[in-house]
């Protein structure tokens, strides 16, 4: 029983996981902590289902479709919402309202347009390991999982992306005045972040489905534990989202089902209380104390 | 006649969430997501010693409150050790745990299908438009009046130098956590009776009716309406009821889209919200009734009215 828990755990963890550093991405190079990625990763799993089971286009194809999807949402979200606010020299937590507000938005447009949620579209072998019950599509999304992260820190290391990026999360002032071209790094930084999700949406929707409403469902562990793990520290978002998705099964041990979820994130919380910035985690911003 | 009248008794209830919502985000600066919250906390109490326990209704409401108050006297003190985002995403985690008990303590709170049939503690029309509106105006009406005071006097003023200048206001003396403390826990007594009375209106109670979104959505209230005074909850709170019933007289059954009229006042009242929330954060405007419209007249022009 506790193997198939940590399994399960591990699994969870690794995707929300990619949910994070999908928020560090974006969070290091725009500042605003964009909880509309849960939304925008809804509609993208609905037109990945359409994609593939109603207009019958290969997998290949769907996920290319999802890509641009994503890159277009996140674009336009930034270009009519977040550069505006950010122009007027709005705080985190005035883009943090808009994102909420586009959260529901693009939900209940999904839920018009698509209605309730996407089946599971496949049915996934079952491997028997010992005790454990493993989906072969579990299997290989956390073996994605993994290999995104491995690519997201050679990448943060060695390319100039990932040292600009590194650069602006530091000091986006300076970074400016030094001739970072933050439209190119914006558009690199949508395109990596479009990838993931397209990804995601491909894995989760053939393991298990997603309902119209669900998006805090996946964002919320996610930012909870990129905070926990600390949000502008690589590391930190990966180590802080497996530690949540290890508690949200590992809890369940203890306490009845249904009450590992609120155990999970009062226990988080009451970590983050008294270390702010989170496990790895420096400070966010030059005012920060 | 009954249809107006359970309106106005929805737009007291919703003037009564507005307010408590704008007494945090409005006044105080705290950006929470946890009203709701909290109004299930004290409607759950109030229902649960009312109806099970055979209480009376007012001694259960009271009890609610105190309910609600303690919760929020017991987390705020974690709450106001985080700043900025990680407060509202502290926020944020207290109202999926709050929604978690309700969920799951089964024997206590019905969990998912909740309580069902919940009488009417009064029943002087034989109506129960009436007898709800007359409930409602008789424990809303005393409270908008003390809000009023509240929001006009020194408490309020000093929230509002918190919020504009938090340094300066500790160093001018004021215990910052203090008042934020107040405002979290005077908040939390109003959505508990909000809640309450919410739940009579609908006669059931469940975990849905406190969902995430209708904290978004007193955000919004607030947003649209305005920051701090009486007048702009009022007009916040005519903003969040008038648009569901507005969107219920279109009529949609030639729409492309559309599954049902219910499903389109429902999602089209989302939309509309989040629509105009972002638009007024975009223009920067302070609301429909600026601060500094009301608090022009209450303290002079001086430069205290002149936001940013």
């Amino acid at each position: 029983m506790i193997w198939q828990l940590l399994v399960n755990g591990l699994i969870a963890g690794s995707l929300y996981a990619l949910f994070a550093l999908i928020l560090f991405f974006i969070f290091n190079t725009t500042r605003v902590l964009l909880v509309a990625t849960g939304a925008i990763f809804v509609l993208m799993s609905h037109s990945f289902t359409l994609t593939v089971y109603k207009l019958k286009i290969n997998y290949s194809a769907a996920l290319g479709i999802n890509v641009l999807l994503g890159l277009l949402l996140l674009y336009v979200s930034f270009k009519l919402i977040h550069y505006p606010l950010a122009k007027r020299g709005a705080d985190a937590e005035t883009h943090l309202i808009a994102s909420l507000g586009m959260m529901i938005i693009l939900e209940n447009i999904t839920y018009w347009v698509f209605g309730e949620g996407t089946k599971e579209l496949v049915s996934s072998q079952v491997l028997v390991l010992g005790n454990v019950y493993i989906k072969t599509i579990q299997v290989v999304s956390f073996f994605c999982a993994i290999s995104i992260f491995a690519i997201a820190g050679v990448i943060l290391r060695r390319t100039w992306f990932g040292k600009t990026l590194r650069g602006v999360a530091s000091n986006a002032d300076l970074s400016v005045v030094l001739g970072v071209n933050e439209r190119l790094l914006s558009f690199i930084t949508f395109l990596f972040s479009s990838i993931i999700l397209a990804l995601l949406a491909c894995l989760i929707t053939l393991d298990v489905g997603v309902e119209s409403y669900s998006s805090m469902n996946f964002i919320l562990p996610s930012v909870i534990g990129a905070i926990f793990g600390g949000l502008n520290d690589f590391k930190g978002i990966i180590v802080g989202s497996f530690i949540v998705g290890l508690l949200m099964f590992l809890l369940l041990r203890i306490v009845p089902h249904g009450w590992q979820v609120g155990c999970t994130y009062f226990l988080v919380l009451l970590i983050l209380v008294y270390r702010r910035r989170g496990i790895f985690g420096g400070r966010l911003w030059q005012h920060d104390i | 006649m009954r249809y107006l009248f359970t309106v106005f008794n929805v737009f007291e209830i919703y003037l009564l969430l507005v307010l408590a919502a704008n007494l945090q985000f409005g006044s105080a600066g705290l950006v929470t997501v946890t009203t709701f919250a909290f109004a299930g906390a004290g409607a759950y109490t109030t229902i649960i010693l009312y109806q099970i326990y055979q209480f009376n209704f007012l001694a259960s409401l009271l009890l609610g409150v105190i309910m609600s108050a303690s919760i929020s006297y017991i987390l705020s003190p974690l709450l106001l050790r985080t700043r900025s985002l990680y407060f509202v995403i502290s926020g944020l985690t207290i109202h999926y745990v709050l929604l978690t008990i309700f969920e799951n303590w089964i024997s206590l709170t019905g969990g998912a299908n909740g309580i069902k049939d919940i009488p009417r503690p009064l029943n002087l029309f034989n109506v129960a438009a009436y007898d709800n509106l007359f409930l409602s105006s008789i424990l809303a009406i005393p409270l908008f009046i003390l809000m009023y005071m509240l929001l006009r006097s020194d408490f309020s003023l000093i929230l509002r130098c918190i919020r504009e200048d938090e340094i300066g206001s500790e160093a001018a003396g004021v215990n910052i956590r203090l008042f934020k403390r107040l405002a979290l826990i005077i908040s939390s007594m109003l959505a508990a009776v909000a809640g309450s009375l919410l739940v009579l209106h609908l006669s059931l109670i469940n975990p849905n009716i406190f969902s995430l979104h209708e904290s978004i959505f007193l955000l919004a209230g607030v947003v649209i309406g305005g920051r701090g005074t009486l007048l702009a909850s009022f007009v916040g709170a005519t903003y969040l009821i008038l648009i569901p019933e507005i969107l219920s007289f279109i009529p949609v059954d030639d729409l492309p889209f559309i599954i049902s009229p219910s499903e389109f006042v429902g999602q089209g009242k989302q939309i509309l919200f989040g629509l105009t929330m972002i638009a007024f954060l975009m223009m920067g405007r302070q609301g429909l009734i600026p601060e500094r419209l009301i608090l022009g007249r209450l303290y002079g022009r001086s430069k205290i009215c002149r936001s940013s």
